[in-house]
């Protein structure tokens, strides 16, 4: 038998591999039998040690699972295709319980929204009322302060009638009360905002050291999940302690992402102060 | 030899004959011979095996004459492998010693008195 023969005979018995682990055998066979002839044998010589192709063949087949048939042309595309018909029906099935579920988690997702909304409602009522309570005194006390004030201007321009100096005296009394209650004011909004200052600082250091904390925990459970995956990869059987990793990594790295949206902004306070003032304005 | 009896071994051989050093398929052969008479054929089936179940590691390198070369490499899990192969190996072969000693003692009775 000729060299050429003999692969391509056994690449008929190896059709139902790859192309690429077919070329990658008959190349090794192709090789051997070159070197043989290279130490002087002949080609009928070198094929012949070989013994039969057909069991060759087997064997070949016997280190991917497959097993050679019966007749000589080994059947697999039957099989092929009644494992494409159960892997379409696995899919079909799949899609249908995706979907099902889907429906399901949009049901669950609305009813915990509508919940969450009802519960805040029900939470938010007594800050409310505080704060109702507390832009209707606002409001009140920029009345009286533009009452004031236009009595002022009103005083200002009846300079001169005599009787209503003494009321004068009393308005300016009244101006003075009103910028020491508002110097008050201003210390008091000054002390508080240094004390949020204060809390915001102590509060995000605390944040950040939490985020970096978790996400460090994160990096060296991914480093770890990597080795111990190539080592599974390499036949360990370390399945179970990589699952293990992943979902260590998956664990601490969502805590590091919920951690951070704990931040508080200055830029969000003032937003939220500015909100106010607009609402108050309108009012 | 018989054939049954040489196919258990020789995976044991191609093992360690990698693990001294990293080899290409026909010097594999020739080392393998040396030990035991097999079939030419049969050692490739085998590399290719071992080759997808991760014990083998391949790297092509090129040589001085023809094509390049698919040189075999133990890989860690390999090396596991075939400790664990020469134990049972071990093993087998002192309790079939053992059996046949007694067999022969029980055989020739005249020999125990």
């Amino acid at each position: 038998m000729k060299k050429q023969e003999f692969l391509e005979e056994l690449k008929q018995y190896l059709h139902v591999l790859e192309d690429e682990e077919q070329d990658d055998i008959l190349q090794e066979y192709e090789q051997h039998i070159e070197m043989k002839i290279e130490k002087g044998l002949s080609e009928d010589e070198a094929i012949r040690d070989f013994g039969s192709v057909r069991e060759l063949a087997g064997e070949i087949l016997e280190a991917y699972h497959v097993k050679l048939d019966s007749k000589d042309n080994v059947k697999k595309n039957t099989d092929k295709k009644g494992l494409k018909k159960y892997a379409l029906l696995s899919l079909k099935l799949l899609t249908l319980a995706c979907s099902l579920i889907k429906l399901q988690l949009i049901k669950i997702g609305k009813g915990l929204r509508q919940g969450v909304i009802t519960l805040c409602f029900f939470m938010g009522k007594p800050f409310r009322v505080l704060r109702k309570a507390m832009n209707d005194g606002q409001k009140k006390r920029k009345n009286g302060e533009w009452s004031i004030r236009s009595k002022v201007v009103a005083a200002g321009r009846n300079n001169e009638n005599p009787i209503e100096k003494t009321e004068k005296k009393q308005e300016r009394k009244g101006m003075i009360l009103s910028m020491l209650a508002g110097g008050i004011k201003g210390l008091c909004y000054g002390i508080l905002t240094t004390a949020a200052w204060i809390g915001r600082i102590i509060w995000n250091s605390g944040v950040v050291c939490a985020t970096v904390f978790f996400a460090l925990l994160g990096l060296i459970f991914l480093y770890l999940f990597g080795m111990l995956f190539i080592l599974w990869q390499q036949g360990y059987p370390l399945g179970g302690v990589v699952l293990g990793c992943l979902g260590a990594v998956l664990c601490f790295i969502s805590l590091a992402v919920f951690g951070s949206t704990f931040y508080r902004n200055k830029k969000s306070v003032l937003m939220h102060e500015k909100e106010n003032y607009e609402v108050i304005r309108a009012e | 030899m018989n054939a049954q009896l040489k196919k258990g071994v020789l995976e044991l051989i191609v093992l360690e004959s990698v693990r001294k050093r990293d080899m290409y398929g026909y010097e594999l052969v020739e080392e393998v011979s040396k030990v035991i008479d097999v079939n030419e054929g049969t050692i490739y089936p085998l590399l290719k095996r071992l080759t997808n179940e991760h014990y083998f590691e391949t790297y092509l390198r090129e040589s001085t004459e023809g094509p390049p070369r698919k040189y075999y490499h133990l890989t860690a899990a390999g090396v596991l492998y075939r400790d664990s192969l020469e134990k049972e190996w071990d093993e087998l072969q002192k309790r079939v010693c053992k059996f046949l000693e007694t067999a022969t003692g029980e055989g020739l009775p005249g020999k125990e008195r």
